[in-house]
């Protein structure tokens, strides 16, 4: 395994040309990228293992178990969750936040409850807490964001009694702050609130679920080296004989006749049908790789090329870097001077320099702060400061090309 | 010149424009050259949902004619939305109903769009089609 600093090299894709030019993949905030043994571990596994899981008493079935329950293990361990049963495998980060919708909040919100989420949310911690309100005729608050963080006076006076469930990301998809959640929790808490924390933007820094003391933590394996289509939901002890199927099918039951049908415990009960267990491997073996790297220095090395792409973003004239001073964990979105973001994305592109443009699923924040499209840059662990270099000569480019039209 | 001729002549001339850089350049003096809609002509009905940017399709007639304004927050897919007002602006709405646009598939310029936005300019593509299809059978009934 590499250290922090040759990590590129784990990762087959970045040796990659695009249009000639070497690729610099700045959108990890979208995907990351896998390295060679996670696809190794899938490769493998479908080689010498493959077999569906959970219902089979031959060798490979048996195996192919095995393999995705150490997963489960290895995935507990890193977000120190106390027990096994407690991790949920889903497709992402959207299935495991309505999962939670679906599974346990339905059953506990009645009109007149309050459910809050932040005004940073992606669309997939918004839309479903929004939608669950209107059915179940329950106040949906939106904590609006003040000087570049969730506005806590606000939160605190409208927290209350009937305030049942708060839904949060630990990190904003579009300027990088990371939110306040631990006092949130805790207030919640005192409020007898349940908390919810979106992950997907914080993971691969490591989150402490325990230690946090969340109830539901939701993550995506592909914003931490894992393959797509694989995710995580973590469910609070407390919570586990509350959680209800809202999928059914095969392997969450356990006795099935025609008058009823008793479910299966916990985690099994929300995993109905054939998971995606290759994939649930895979993660698991990503977890073990940036356990490997190491977490303090993944953290440590994306917060130092964060932070020199935002002073170099921030000192080039007619672009404006959003959400004020704060620190920015791995994601600097900017607007610029007569440039449309999607012109701009198309541009770098060319350069070999992914980024992405637009609202980034987040159109609440994007529109608060004015705009309705923004230019994201989200670099990793294996990205370099050299590359940090390459996008400021191209976004140079970029500025003198668009520099010259007066249509605007 | 048809709309055939001066489409194959605009493919030709914009795929000889090897370098991308040149490419951009020429659909954005295209973009700059496009007719605007006028404001009050930008609404729901006229935009083209899909770009990622706020684009909008105008299209009138004086009964005869067709008439396209275009417009886009993005230069790029102004530009795109600009090759259509070049090639069909002022031709009679029965030679746009039969005309067969491949531009973009024959271009680069397929690769420059998502597949996102390339069903976007499909719809375009189609909506101009059924406008004077139906604008067309208007004046034949």
């Amino acid at each position: 395994m590499s250290d922090i600093c040759s990590a590129a090299l784990d990762f087959p894709i970045l040796t990659t040309k695009v249009y000639g030019k070497p690729l610099v993949y700045f959108d990890n905030a979208a995907t990351t990228q896998v390295p060679r043994i996670v696809l190794d571990t899938i490769t493998e596994h479908y080689k010498t293992q493959n077999a569906n899981v959970h219902r089979g008493t031959h060798y490979l079935s048996e195996r192919s178990t095995m393999c995705m329950e150490n997963a489960r293990k290895t995935i507990q361990k890193f977000i120190n969750a106390e027990s096994a049963e407690q991790i949920v495998f889903t497709s992402g980060t959207t299935d495991s936040l309505n999962t939670v919708a679906r599974s346990y909040l339905q059953y506990h919100l009645e009109a007149g409850d309050q459910v809050m989420v932040s005004e940073f949310e992606h669309h997939s911690n918004f839309v479903v807490w929004q939608q669950l309100c209107m059915e179940k005729r329950a106040d949906f608050i939106v904590i609006p964001e003040k000087n570049g963080t969730l506005d806590m006076e606000y939160f605190l006076s409208a927290l209350g009694r009937r305030t049942k469930f708060v839904s949060m990301a630990l990190v904003s998809n579009v300027t990088g702050v990371r939110l306040p959640v631990e006092p949130v929790i805790r207030y919640a808490h005192e409020a007898g609130a349940v908390v919810c924390v979106d992950g997907a933007q914080g993971i691969r820094h490591g989150i402490d679920a325990a230690g946090m003391g969340c109830d539901f933590l939701c993550f995506s394996g592909h914003k931490m080296m894992g393959s797509a289509g694989t995710g995580v939901l973590y469910t609070a002890g407390h919570l586990l004989d509350q959680m209800r199927p809202a999928v059914f099918g095969g392997g969450m039951v356990d006795i099935v006749t025609r008058a009823q049908t008793t479910f299966a415990k916990m985690p099994y009960r929300l995993e109905a049908g054939t998971p995606n267990y290759p994939g649930i491997i895979g993660l698991g073996a990503a977890a073990e790789y940036l356990t490997g790297l190491g977490i303090t220095e993944i953290a440590k090395q994306e917060k130092r090329i964060t932070e020199e792409l935002g002073h170099m973003l921030d000192s080039m004239e007619g672009i404006t870097v959003l959400g004020g001073n704060k620190e920015k964990h791995s994601v600097v979105s900017v607007v610029i001077d007569n440039v449309h973001p999607y012109d701009a994305a198309c541009l770098l592109d060319k350069y070999g320099i992914a980024v992405r443009s637009g609202s980034h699923c987040a159109q609440p924040i994007v529109r608060k702060m004015g705009y309705e499209s923004v230019l994201r840059f989200s670099p990793a662990f294996y990205n370099s400061l050299a590359e940090v270099g390459t996008i400021r000569e191209a976004l140079s480019g970029v500025l003198s090309f668009f520099g010259r039209r007066s249509i605007w | 010149m048809s709309i055939e001729e001066e489409q194959a002549a605009f493919i030709n001339s914009f795929n000889e424009l090897d370098d991308w850089l040149m490419q951009y350049e020429l659909l954005l003096e295209i973009a700059g050259t496009t007719p605007a809609p006028d404001p009050s002509d930008k609404n729901e009905k006229t935009k083209i949902h899909g770009c990622q940017t706020n684009a909008w399709l105008v299209l009138k007639t004086d009964g005869e004619r067709l008439f396209i304004a275009a417009d886009s927050e993005s230069l790029i897919i102004r530009g795109i939305l600009g090759i259509f007002v070049m090639l069909l602006q002022n031709r009679t709405l029965k030679d746009v109903a039969a005309s067969d646009l491949c531009f973009i598939e024959k271009t680069a310029l397929k690769e420059q769009l998502s597949t996102d936005r390339f069903t976007a300019m499909r719809q375009v593509r189609e909506k101009i089609a059924e406008y004077c299809q139906e604008k067309t059978s208007g004046v034949l009934l």
